[in-house]
């Protein structure tokens, strides 16, 4: 139904998405840090951590790391993306 | 009490976490359900200082005694029961008003649990809202539990940390209602869906209840809808004691109201399907 619903349904172009999928993401992600019961102070520890450590090591573009915990079907999994600077250049590497 | 001879009743208790997403209502209804099958029921207030279920069955003006009367020795437990005025196989014990949730302990109601099993083969107690003292006596004595929640993101993140602390009760897996499901809005995508709510908790679904116009008037009248033939949201609550007799009942599938564009692309062929498959919930059965 391609055209009508491009026809009658231009209203919803506008959204990407409709809330009910807003509201369902937001739940997965509030409920993973229920579960795991971690406050955002423990996240920022943790974070400040993972700084210092891989510092010692590697140029770690620190304000641009993202730490999250992340429901999967196999379990609750934490996950951390790092961006790293190439050492000289001060250029940034993506992901 | 007619019958004479002991029964071994079950012990229910309906909850949420969250107030207000209609655990009293649910409890009047599948009592009144449950009793228009012929089984005998009592409603367990467990709502002490915010009395209520009194109010939704229409017996507000019947109360002598309460379930604090009982448990401190006032009264003998029948006195405190009220028989409903439709359903002469249906008990209400209605809550204090003037108490606090403290006035029962967790002991006492387990006792108390145990004396009305042997007098009725289904026991419904309405929890209060919250997690605390209330809540726990309310599952104290409870073989089951059933959660009712909304298809929105706090009152199905506080139905997740009751699915938690029911577990941590060694209670089973509780079972899940979802109230107030607006059709038109799921079809629209901006209401999460039964399927979204079941599958985000993870608990088997007992069953889901559209909102309605008519639960409002019923309460407003202190009926049950559960008694009303052509109410819709009665009929998803007699389906639900259905379920809780053991009978294999599909789940209601909810039609949103049709718009005259719906209509016209249906008519024209285009578009039937969409719309039940938005709303239905974990699969049929």
């Amino acid at each position: 139904m391609g055209i009508l619903d491009s026809l009658f349904g231009r209203r919803n172009a506008h959204r990407p998405q409709g809330s009910a999928q807003v509201a369902k993401q937001r739940l997965v992600e509030v409920l993973v840090y229920d579960h795991v019961k971690l406050t955002p102070d423990v996240m920022e520890a943790i974070r400040d951590d993972i700084c210092r450590i891989l510092s010692r090591h590697l140029d770690v573009d620190v304000d641009r790391l993202e730490i999250n915990i992340l429901r999967t079907e196999r379990g609750d999994r934490f996950v951390a993306n790092v961006p790293v600077r190439r050492s000289g250049t001060g250029a940034r590497v993506r992901r | 009490m007619e019958q004479q001879q002991e029964v071994n009743g079950r012990v229910i208790t309906i909850t949420s976490g969250k107030g207000g997403v209609g655990k009293t209502t649910t409890t009047a209804n599948l009592g009144a359900a449950l009793a228009a099958r012929g089984r005998s029921v009592v409603l367990l207030d467990a709502d002490i200082g915010l009395r209520n279920l009194d109010i939704v069955l229409g017996l507000e003006n019947r109360i002598v005694y309460d379930i604090v009367d009982v448990v401190e020795g006032r009264c003998r437990l029948r006195q405190a029961m009220i028989r409903d005025k439709r359903l002469n196989n249906l008990y209400l014990i209605p809550a204090a008003q003037t108490r606090d949730k403290e006035a029962v302990s967790p002991q006492q109601m387990r006792a108390l649990c145990e004396e009305l099993r042997r007098q009725f083969d289904f026991i419904l107690i309405d929890s209060p809202a919250g997690i605390e003292q209330g809540f726990r006596n309310a599952i104290a004595g409870a073989d089951e539990v059933i959660v009712v929640t909304n298809p929105e993101v706090s009152s199905v993140r506080d139905a997740d940390r009751i699915v938690g602390l029911v577990e941590a009760a060694e209670l089973p897996v509780p079972r899940l209602i979802v109230n107030r499901i607006d059709p038109e809005l799921v079809r629209r995508g901006d209401m999460m869906s039964v399927e979204d709510v079941t599958e985000i908790l993870s608990i088997p679904l007992l069953g889901l209840v559209p909102d309605d116009e008519s639960i409002i008037t019923a309460t407003n009248r202190g009926e049950p809808v559960a008694l009303d033939p052509l109410s819709r949201a009665g009929q998803a609550f007699r389906n639900i004691a259905a379920r809780l007799l053991g009978e294999d009942v599909p789940f209601m599938v909810l039609e949103a109201p049709d718009g005259a564009w719906r209509r016209l692309l249906r008519a024209l062929g285009f578009g039937g399907s969409r719309q039940g498959q938005a709303v239905r919930g974990g699969g049929a059965g």
